[in-house]
């Protein structure tokens, strides 16, 4: 492998990481050189450097190999995530090594958790690159390198095809060199759309950008205390409930409704299956806290419930209530959300709903096989037959994927956490999800926990945005030929 | 458009790249010099802020100490001891207005913190023991004695002396009290200023820290580099000669190599092409 190929593109990632920490400055200088300014500006200078030094003596190579392609990806995150702490140390307050650390590698990966008691207190840049960190992790730290650096050249598809989840790489019809294009166009439009959207609902330029980019990234992050509970407001809820449900379809879909092409979102049996649990779990949620007494009325049962479905489905976090004064049966279905969460070939992580839709397919013919020996059957999602590596791959992933939540929730409980924190908190992480019950509900944070286990989420949140095998063969990388 | 930025900034052969690679060595290690610098700067402001809070403080008490010490020493001259020069009451009228300016400046410097409380009684306190001192030079003591004379009911009479021990002294005991209260609370009030100067030393140390770590990752990118693009293809490249020489091993020309090297390379395989023709 190619050591020198790999630090050039991880090189031109934490160039971009740079700019993001300089225009985070130039938020800072808008409010009135807030204390954050001298913290990124700082950040910015040594990121740069340690960006462009691999440069000077690497030249561009177009042609990197898949082995090198998965370092470039898996070492981009790390390093993204490293780098992204140096405006937080430097600045201080809660920040310790392992907190900045948690809330770097939570907002990279969307996780959208924090330890922060009082994010009020952060100034305006500081909360800008908070939530740039989830808007560049939204898409993927290398993906959006890929878009914005033209030099990447030939070496696009190869880097795009490790980057982008192998489930979402079907649904999309387009040339690897559109794909790009069109996840930026969607993305950045969407988010352009909610920020306005968002300030006519009532919130401030500066609310209205960093939530549009957290509810579009899927992360979660808000820059109030008690998220978007704050501002008690059913167009703003409904608005971010909008942003989080789009940004949980795959994108290639929605570029394909927006272009009027065939295979849209009203065609497609992912999305369907998608927007069906969605209302499914939010009705039934919402008529177990109507009955229950836990709202006075049907509607605004309905509006929680469906704000947190939203919320948790797509992996975004935000919070309007406190679910852990809910319903065991609602509780129960938002773990299920948690688990399952949205499409791929979206911002958001989890199992993805598609995996799901092909498991139950695969139970579902596996059973007609039993009672028909012979017959000859494949599994289908929008026309497309499914071959046999695909289905093992599915279902070795959700194999995996328990497996992990199973290990990591035995984690937290080793450190003393009670059964549901644990089991919560460790899906919550693999899913990018961020709040669980217990004692990180929607209104609690991770700071509570020890520092242990504030490491081992943040393994947990880089593994599952990894989808688990991106993150294994890291360590598996001399042994591969 | 970006062709033309990447020909500006491309960098070509050994000596260029090694030039960029220390200048920005150069470029950090100045960087993390002058940071230090600014944070060390700024760590000595807060101290030197904090210290000389810390001294106003101990000025303002020792005033008080002092001020309180010799208007007793002039009311017991004069009340006690009976000593009625005009020595005495100056130093008593003098130590009236000093003691009235500290505990002034002292309740200026402690009413907007936690420790208001502690300025109100010890402002309270100096202004009655001032009130005591001012009645006995008025002559306002002498008076209210005079006047107990002529009342026969009161049974235990006001004399100079149980002035000076029931009223004065007891008074004066409260102030002594507070003003030792003061020295402790005013330090404590400094208790913000010490967490900031705390939050000032880490920060300066961390920008310095993380600098550091950069410039170690940047040298161990540059031995990685040198070693890995110049001298590990140069080693090959005479091991290649070595063997062309003595077993007439033919020359590897797909040696993987960069700048002036791959030209020494091409120059190899050249000559050795011209000296079989």
């Amino acid at each position: 492998m190619r050591i020198h190929v790999v630090i050039r593109y991880i090189g031109m990632m934490l160039i971009l990481l740079a700019s993001f920490m300089l225009a985070s400055a130039g938020v800072s200088i808008l409010n009135n050189y807030d204390s954050a300014l001298y913290p990124l500006l700082l950040s910015s200078f040594v990121t740069m450097i340690l960006g462009l030094f691999p440069l000077i003596f690497v030249d561009s190579s177009d042609e990197i190999k898949t082995k090198e392609g998965y370092a470039i990806v898996v070492g981009s995150w790390l390093v993204a995530c490293i780098v992204g702490m140096f405006p937080y140390l430097i600045w201080g307050g809660e920040f310790t090594v392992i907190n900045a650390w948690f809330e770097s590698v939570s907002g990279f990966t969307t996780t959208g958790s924090s330890i922060l008691n009082d994010i009020e207190a952060l100034p305006r840049g500081l909360l800008f690159w908070r939530q740039s960190t989830t808007w560049i992790g939204g898409i993927g730290v290398v993906m959006f390198a890929l878009v914005v650096l033209p030099s990447i050249g030939r070496s696009r598809q190869l880097l795009y095809n490790v980057e982008l989840s192998t489930i979402a790489k079907d649904n999309f019809h387009y040339r690897s060199h559109d794909i790009m294009r069109i996840l930026i166009f969607v993305y950045v439009g969407l988010t352009v759309i909610t920020t306005i959207l968002l300030k006519l609902s009532g919130m401030c330029w500066f609310d209205a950008a960093t939530h549009a980019m957290s509810a579009c990234g899927t992360s979660g992050f808000s820059t109030k205390n008690s998220s978007v509970a704050f501002f008690d407001n059913p167009t703003i809820e409904l608005v971010m409930m909008g942003a989080m449900a789009i940004s949980g379809i795959h994108f290639g879909i929605l570029y394909a409704t927006i272009t009027g092409r065939r295979n849209n979102i009203f065609r497609s049996e992912v999305v369907r299956a998608y927007v069906g649990m969605m209302l499914i779990a939010t009705f039934i949620i919402a008529t177990s806290l109507f009955s229950e007494e836990i709202y006075s009325s049907f509607g605004e049962a309905l509006r929680h419930a469906s704000f947190q479905v939203v919320s948790l489905t797509t992996t975004s976090g935000f919070a309007t209530a406190n679910t852990n004064l809910w319903t065991p049966l609602a509780i129960i279905l938002l773990v299920f959300c948690s688990i399952v969460c949205g499409c791929a070939g979206s911002t958001s992580g989890g199992m993805k709903v598609d995996r799901l839709l092909l498991a139950t397919k695969v139970i579902r013919n596996r059973i007609h096989l039993q009672q028909h020996p012979n017959a000859v059957i494949s599994t289908k999602t929008d026309g497309m037959v499914q071959g046999d590596n695909v289905l093992n791959l599915v279902m070795t992933f959700i194999v995996a994927y328990l497996l992990l939540a199973l290990v990591g929730a035995v984690v937290y409980a080793m450190f003393g956490c009670d059964l549901m924190t644990s089991f919560t908190a460790s899906i919550a992480c693999i899913s990018n999800v961020g709040p669980g019950f217990g004692e990180i509900g929607s209104m609690d944070n991770y700071s509570q926990l020890p520092a242990i286990l504030r490491l081992n989420s943040t393994l947990l949140m880089l593994i599952g945005r990894l989808e688990i095998f991106g993150f294994i063969q890291l360590f598996f990388l001399r042994s591969w030929h | 458009m970006w062709r033309r930025i990447k020909a500006i900034f491309s960098i070509n052969g050994i000596s260029r790249r090694m030039r960029a690679a220390f200048l920005s060595i150069i470029l950090i290690l100045i960087f993390a010099g002058a940071t230090s610098l600014l944070e060390l700067e700024r760590v000595s402001h807060d101290t030197e802020l904090i210290l000389m809070a810390s001294k106003n403080n101990v000025d303002i008490a020792r005033e008080m100490a002092s001020a309180l010490s010799d208007q007793n020493d002039a009311i017991i001259y004069m009340a006690v001891v009976g000593d009625t020069s005009r020595r005495f009451r100056i130093d008593a009228e003098s130590s009236i207005a000093r003691l009235k300016t500290a505990s002034d400046e002292a309740f200026k410097l402690m009413a907007d913190t936690e420790y208001h409380g502690l300025a109100d009684s010890l402002s309270m306190h100096s202004q009655n023991l001032n009130t005591l001192a001012q009645d006995y030079l008025d002559g306002n003591v002498h008076k209210r004695i005079e006047q107990e004379k002529l009342i026969d009911t009161i049974p235990n009479k006001l004399t100079i002396g149980s002035w000076y021990v029931n009223e004065y002294k007891a008074e004066h005991k409260n102030l002594s009290k507070q003003i030792s209260k003061y020295m402790t609370g005013s330090q404590s009030t400094l208790g913000p200023e010490v967490n900031r100067l705390s939050h000032t030393a880490r920060r300066a140390v961390t920008p310095v820290f993380i600098s550091l770590l950069v410039m170690f990752v940047v040298v161990l990118m540059l031995y990685f580099f040198l070693k890995r693009l110049y001298i590990k293809p140069m080693l090959r490249i005479n091991r290649n000669v070595d063997d062309y020489i003595t077993y007439k091993v033919p020359f590897d020309d797909s040696i993987e190599c960069h700048d002036e090297i791959k030209e020494l390379r091409d120059n190899i395989s050249t000559l050795i092409t011209k000296s079989h023709k």
